[in-house]
């Protein structure tokens, strides 16, 4: 009886697929506005905030075959910027049932967050991919939490907070948010109105503008004799601490912090390194064969795969029959033929015609 | 090389592909929206008539719609087969990231499978244009249409398979990387299930779709909705083939000997898909129903641009030509095609290049 019902269900979806396939079911959902689709993960903008000028939030409404998201986790989004594609990793800043919100910090040549924060409209579309990341509520569920944002690393952290304003927290929440000027920081208003209203949540603003400087002229974050120091010292065996800014940030928090507290976590925005010299070794992440190589910078990177033992296909190596193309996620490539640099993501990426200059994620 | 085109230098053949690069750059630095919105156009244009086309099938009782529905739905298949298949497999939309106008994963609604095509068509044919030995697309293996191809009795029938095989030019570009000449008869479609399941596979889907499927939910209109999908099938079959051997087998068009393909520079490589195509002329909508294949010269010497950028590039692709004494081979659609025809009775006959 099973095997018929499965037959009968074979043949029913191979009729479904000939009648409507998946790319004319999505195709009709797209042109009547709906936001369904057969496979793909795709959302809606809702709402769209600015929070400050150089700050923008997204409600997204996600279809049904999106997964959903836990606060503190980030989601690979995609959308069109002037037609082509480009790819960024947000964390989300606030989740309601369904809903989530990201939110975009312009950083500077960023297309993406430009982008966003110029042209982002309610009723955009954006293609979402399965959320990730481990920091989630439900490691500092049980313990006082420590929460350091530096920038637009909020965001992980308010959804957080977000979460336990509308559920329930017993245990302390310390929070440390440095930036530039409080006038540049997203949601400073809202956690201000936070600690107004729940007794578990304390939280410092740190302007870095005021801040004395380390060596390499970068703020110093803790001034190790101020009294808020002192005081946050003394707490911090029973924290479970969590730091989320850039590189730098999280390097300094974590000499600092680390040692003290119960638990660590971290996570930071990696700018990507150029390889020194033409030649020096740039790693190849494969995510499809599930390993990766290294490669000489500079050495077209076709050929540097197939040396290296990748198993790539290939046919004209000039650029024009499009079989080696594959999608590039992240990595600088430069084109071989004009010497221009290939920073976004982009699903048709030739390695026949580029070189890497970059450590790179390749879906092959 | 022929009275068409001049002999250039080494230097003078790096110079002309270098201004056919820097036309190429000038319109890659503009892609991007006006681009999606052409090609979401297309897809539209494909989706609409071919779901008028079939609904319009499915009431044919009424009349003048089984007429209406070919039609349309012919006109669907022309689209989705040459102005948005076609290009898309190219990989001139992949910039857009959208998975169903992707370069490696299209599927065409045709009998022959996309990755077929991009073994074939964008590689050997594109690669190695016109060059013996290399694109099997010169005549299809079974046309001749150059003196260079070898003389057999077989061809003196030419002047009549050839017109039948317009017919069925789908089953022709379908069955292109099956080898007839060792299995013959019906052991070939033993064969072809074995060793080419994927082409088999899609195969059957097409059939099942349009002579089963369709049918059969058109309830009584089974017979006209069958017979309105194969008549749209051969209508696309006839057109790609009057386009596509209008493409490289005009008077002026050349073949080039092995050899050539060692000679892989940007120069060489533009020289020969000028010398090897030829264009169409004629209005937007011509353009848009040849998939821009009116625009050979310009296809073959990018094909990984957005088709609707052909013609804002033949005119600067037509000055470097011209500069270089390289023929820009183009004209009316008759004309054209009136000089494939005369190929194929000319070379069924076994004339040779110093006959
Ligand atoms: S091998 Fe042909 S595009 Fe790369």
């Amino acid at each position: 009886m099973v095997t018929v019902m499965n037959k009968l269900f074979v043949a029913l979806r191979a009729v479904r697929d000939m009648v409507l396939p998946e790319s004319v079911y999505d195709f009709w959902c797209e042109e009547l506005g709906l936001l369904a689709r057969r496979e793909q993960q795709v959302a809606r903008a809702v709402k769209v905030v600015s929070e400050t000028p150089e700050t923008v939030s997204i409600w997204l409404k996600p279809n049904r075959n999106f997964k959903g998201v836990a606060p503190g986790q980030h989601v690979n989004v995609s959308f069109l910027v002037h037609g082509h594609r480009v790819q960024r990793s947000y964390s989300v800043s606030h989740v309601k049932g369904r809903l989530f919100r990201i939110t975009a910090r312009k950083v500077e040549k960023g297309k993406a967050s430009s982008f966003l924060n110029n042209h982002a409209h309610k009723g955009m579309i954006f293609q979402l991919e399965d959320a990730y990341g481990d920091v989630t509520v439900s490691h500092f569920s049980d313990t006082p939490a420590l929460f350091l944002a530096g920038g637009i690393g909020i965001t992980p952290i308010i959804s957080m907070l977000e979460r336990w304003a509308v559920t329930f927290r017993a245990q302390p929440v310390q929070l440390v948010y440095w930036g530039k000027r409080a006038q540049d920081l997203a949601f400073v208003e809202r956690l201000k109105k936070l600690a107004a209203e729940h007794s578990w949540f304390e939280f410092k603003l740190l302007e870095t503008e005021f801040l004395e400087r380390n060596a390499d002229g970068t703020p110093k974050l803790f001034a190790e004799t101020s009294a808020w120091f002192q005081e946050l010292t003394e707490k911090l065996p029973s924290f479970n601490a969590f730091a989320c800014g850039n590189d730098g940030f999280v390097h300094q928090i974590q000499e600092r912090i680390a040692p003290w507290v119960n638990q660590f976590h971290f996570e930071s925005f990696t700018p990507l390194v150029f390889a020194g010299e033409p030649g020096a070794p740039v790693q190849i992440n494969l995510t499809r064969q599930q390993r990766s190589v290294f490669v000489p910078s500079g050495m077209n990177l076709l050929s540097a795969l197939e040396k290296a033992g990748v198993r790539i296909s290939s046919g004209c190596r000039r650029g024009t029959c499009n079989t080696c193309s594959c999608k590039k996620v992240s990595g600088i490539a430069v084109n071989q033929s004009d010497n221009r640099l290939h920073e976004s993501s982009d699903s048709g990426f030739k390695p026949c015609t580029h070189s890497a200059l970059t450590d790179m994620t390749l879906e092959l | 090389m022929t009275t068409h085109y001049r002999v250039l230098s080494e230097a003078e053949t790096e110079a002309f592909g270098a201004e056919i690069d820097a036309v190429k750059q000038r319109v890659k630095n503009e892609i991007g929206s006006q681009d999606v919105r052409y090609i979401k156009n297309v897809q539209r244009a494909v989706r609409y008539f071919g779901l008028f086309g079939r609904l319009a099938l499915v009431l044919s009782f009424l009349s003048g719609f089984w007429i209406l529905g070919v039609a349309l739905l012919a006109l669907s298949k022309i689209l989705d087969n040459m102005e948005l298949g076609h290009n898309v497999i190219h990989g001139q939309f992949d910039f857009m990231g959208d998975k169903h106008l992707n370069g490696k994963s299209y599927e065409w609604d045709i009998l022959g499978t996309s990755n077929n095509w991009r073994q074939t068509h964008n590689f050997k044919h594109h690669t190695y244009t016109n060059i013996q030995g290399f694109d099997d697309d010169i005549g299809y293996d079974i046309i001749r249409v150059f003196p260079e191809q070898k003389w057999s009795p077989w061809y003196l029938l030419q002047p009549l398979y050839s017109f039948l095989f317009a017919f069925v030019f789908e089953w022709g570009v379908a069955l292109q990387n099956v080898d007839f000449k060792t299995v013959k008869g019906l052991a070939f479609l033993k064969s072809l299930k074995q060793k080419n399941p994927e082409a088999w596979k899609k195969m059957k889907h097409q059939l099942l779709k349009d002579y089963l499927l369709f049918p059969l939910l058109a309830g009584p209109m089974f017979v006209p909705v069958l017979l309105g999908n194969m008549v749209a099938n051969v209508i696309r079959s006839v057109w790609t083939f009057i386009i596509i051997f209008c493409g490289h087998f005009t008077e002026k068009t050349v073949v080039f000997p092995p050899e050539e393909a060692q000679k892989t520079s940007n120069g060489h490589w533009y020289l020969r898909q000028v010398r090897s195509s030829s264009n169409i002329k004629g209005s937007f909508l011509f353009h848009v129903l040849s998939g821009n294949l009116s625009h050979q010269i310009e296809h073959h010497l990018f094909p990984d641009i957005p088709a609707n950028r052909y013609a804002q590039l033949a005119p600067d692709v037509e000055r470097i030509c011209r500069k270089y004494g390289q023929t820009y081979n183009t004209g009316r659609l008759s004309r054209q095609f009136f000089q494939v025809v005369v190929r194929i009775w000319k070379y069924a006959l076994p004339i040779t290049k110093t006959a």
